[in-house]
């Protein structure tokens, strides 16, 4: 059994991530799951995550957010050599492109109305587009993922709570790894990753 | 309805306070620099508008007087002001409702409390102003509010109804669980949950029956173990409620309050209320004894809660957790921080600074909550 951590920013980074894990055709179990809220606690623990990923597989997963090249984010984050089991992933731009690229689920949740990005990697800012498709979700589904302020969009509060249960429930990687090729990565990196420490 | 806006003069530790509120309001600020007292403010509205045992004269008495009231900054003008304006939706143009009360001693003799101002609009029409004739002829009125008076408030008997049915709450788990042994005097509207149990009683059997069901579901989310909830009376009559939980012997029985966690009675204080009443609902610093995981749903119970009622209920909810407003989606329109000077306590929405790093992604917790921190907090540590 492979032991395995997984560092998120957030709820929904984190349900994603253990959704991921939990498609990985190897054996493993969860030790950790550590989260405290935005980046910044993700990038001051970076230490900690090296010295975490000599006992077990260390999953990080964060978003590119507006930073604008991936190689860049990532030679600022991590050394020259990290350790083999880090799994660091950065989602392109954000998690919410994950979410989109599942287009069977996401009308689960939205309903008929609105278009589907189809190649939601490549969106400047995913989360908005997310919201604006919400606007004309259900009305219980808009309440709970949106708020809007001076004609702002912004998450709700339910935001959280009810995209974790629909990433739980709904949402599939399969699906997903077919419009996102930063998701293909991250699940393919996964696989290998948990694999070869289990072979050890 | 709603209050959308509170205008305080000297009262407590305010001597000037003018604050929007919404349909849930967090009220920010370090220890003692006066959320209870903002709070205090709108359940003084409610005493005196209460039918049984309330006015204006038993209101400011149970308060321990005038002087207790009346911020001790107010040095030059003696007169203590209430103001709120009622809409019946957010953001009105006009409020349907404005209430202004101001009072003050007497000024010679017995010094009697009495009434300087008493005002009330209705869509921006004044329909009350006193003092008016009657009370130039009889002193002795204006030691009543009219709000108080059944024959008197009969134009702004809403306005009334409003602020009676306002309810506070805090729960405090060690009065409800020994109540009974403890006895003593109880306040009037019992707020620290002595008689807690008899209110559960007093409320009509399908209507208690529904609403444990409701309560049932949400404990069995937030408390380990925790299956089922039920209300019974004991041998001597006396109310009581009941958990099992699934760690006992099939048949190893209920579990009666006494028993209870203080997380779980005050949980359970937090969500009857929510579902009970319809007018302002008032919570202090829900959350105390609760595990972050349960704090940090606040927000998102309380919205839920609201949009499935036909009435909402407006909340204030004082806090000084960083769980409960961690939550992005918290409305920042809502969010009212108390901040303390020589010249007593003042108020503020959020400003346009704070704004733009909540539009940015960031948290009410992350941005507002650490300017309620007392400066030399850290030192504090040193202390021995």
């Amino acid at each position: 059994m492979t032991p395995i951590a997984v560092a998120t920013e957030d709820q929904l980074s984190e349900a994603i991530a253990l959704r991921l894990l939990a498609d990985v055709q190897a054996p493993h179990y969860i030790t950790h799951r550590l989260r405290k809220g935005g980046f910044g606690y993700l990038r001051s623990k970076m230490g900690s995550w090296y010295q975490m990923a000599q006992h077990q597989v260390m999953v990080v997963l964060t978003d590119l957010d507006r930073a604008n090249c991936l190689v860049e984010f990532r030679e600022q984050w991590l050394t020259a050599h990290p350790p083999e089991n880090l799994v660091f992933r950065v989602a392109v731009r954000e998690v919410e492109s994950w979410v989109l690229a599942d287009h069977i689920a996401m009308r689960a949740l939205i309903g008929p109305r609105g278009v589907l990005p189809p190649a939601p990697d490549s969106l400047a800012d995913p989360k908005q587009v997310l919201l604006a498709l919400v606007k004309g979700a259900p009305t219980p589904v808009r309440d709970d993922l949106l708020k809007v302020v001076d004609g702002n969009l912004a998450q709700g509060l339910g935001y959280n709570a009810r995209l974790t249960a629909w990433v739980e429930s709904e949402w599939c990687p399969n699906r997903t790894a077919e419009r996102s090729p930063s998701l293909a990565r991250a699940r393919n990196r996964l696989q290998a990753v948990v694999k070869a420490f289990g072979a050890n | 309805m709603l209050i959308s806006n509170i205008r305080l003069k000297n009262w407590r530790n305010f001597q000037t306070l003018d604050l929007p509120l919404r349909d849930v309001s967090y009220v920010l600020g370090a220890n003692a620099a006066g959320k209870s007292n903002l709070l205090d403010a709108l359940r003084f509205l409610r005493d005196v508008s209460k039918t049984k045992g309330g006015g204006f004269q038993a209101a400011i008495a149970e308060r321990g007087g005038i002087s207790k009231v009346r911020c001790l900054h107010a040095r030059r003008d003696p007169e203590v002001e209430i103001d709120i304006e009622l809409c019946d939706q957010l953001d009105q143009e006009t409020p349907t409702w404005r209430y202004v009360l101001a009072f003050k001693p007497e000024g010679k003799g017995a010094q009697r409390l009495l009434v300087s101002r008493e005002q009330v609009w209705k869509d921006g029409k004044q329909l009350l102003n006193r003092p008016d004739n009657k009370d130039a002829a009889d002193v002795l009125l204006l030691t009543q509010t009219h709000l108080e008076q059944i024959q008197t408030n009969t134009k702004f008997r809403e306005v009334v109804d409003f602020l009676s049915g306002i309810t506070y709450l805090h729960l405090v788990p060690q009065l409800l669980r020994f109540g009974e042994k403890i006895g003593g005097h109880r306040l009037t509207d019992d707020p620290f949950g002595q008689g807690f149990l008899e209110r559960l009683s007093k409320t009509p059997e399908k209507t208690r029956t529904s609403r444990l069901r409701k309560i049932s579901k949400a404990l069995s989310l937030a408390v380990p173990l925790f299956e089922d909830l039920r209300f019974v009376k004991d041998d001597m009559g006396h109310p009581h409620l009941e958990a099992r939980y699934a760690h006992h012997r099939p048949n190893a029985g209920w579990q009666s309050e006494e028993h209870f966690s203080d997380g779980t009675l005050r949980l359970f204080g937090l969500l009857w209320a929510l579902l009970e009443g319809s007018s302002m609902l008032l919570l202090e610093e829900p959350e105390i004894s609760l595990n972050d995981a349960i704090v940090r749903e606040i927000p998102l119970i309380v919205d839920r809660l609201q949009r499935d009622r036909k009435t909402k209920r407006q909340v204030v909810l004082t806090t000084h957790s960083d769980a409960l407003l961690s939550n992005p989606g918290i409305d920042e329109r809502g969010v009212v921080v108390l901040e303390t000077g020589k010249q007593g306590t003042t108020g503020r929405p959020v400003d346009t600074s704070e704004r733009q790093a909540l539009a940015a992604g960031l948290s009410v917790a992350e941005v507002v909550l650490p300017k309620t921190r007392p400066k030399n907090v850290s030192q504090l540590g040193l202390w021995q």
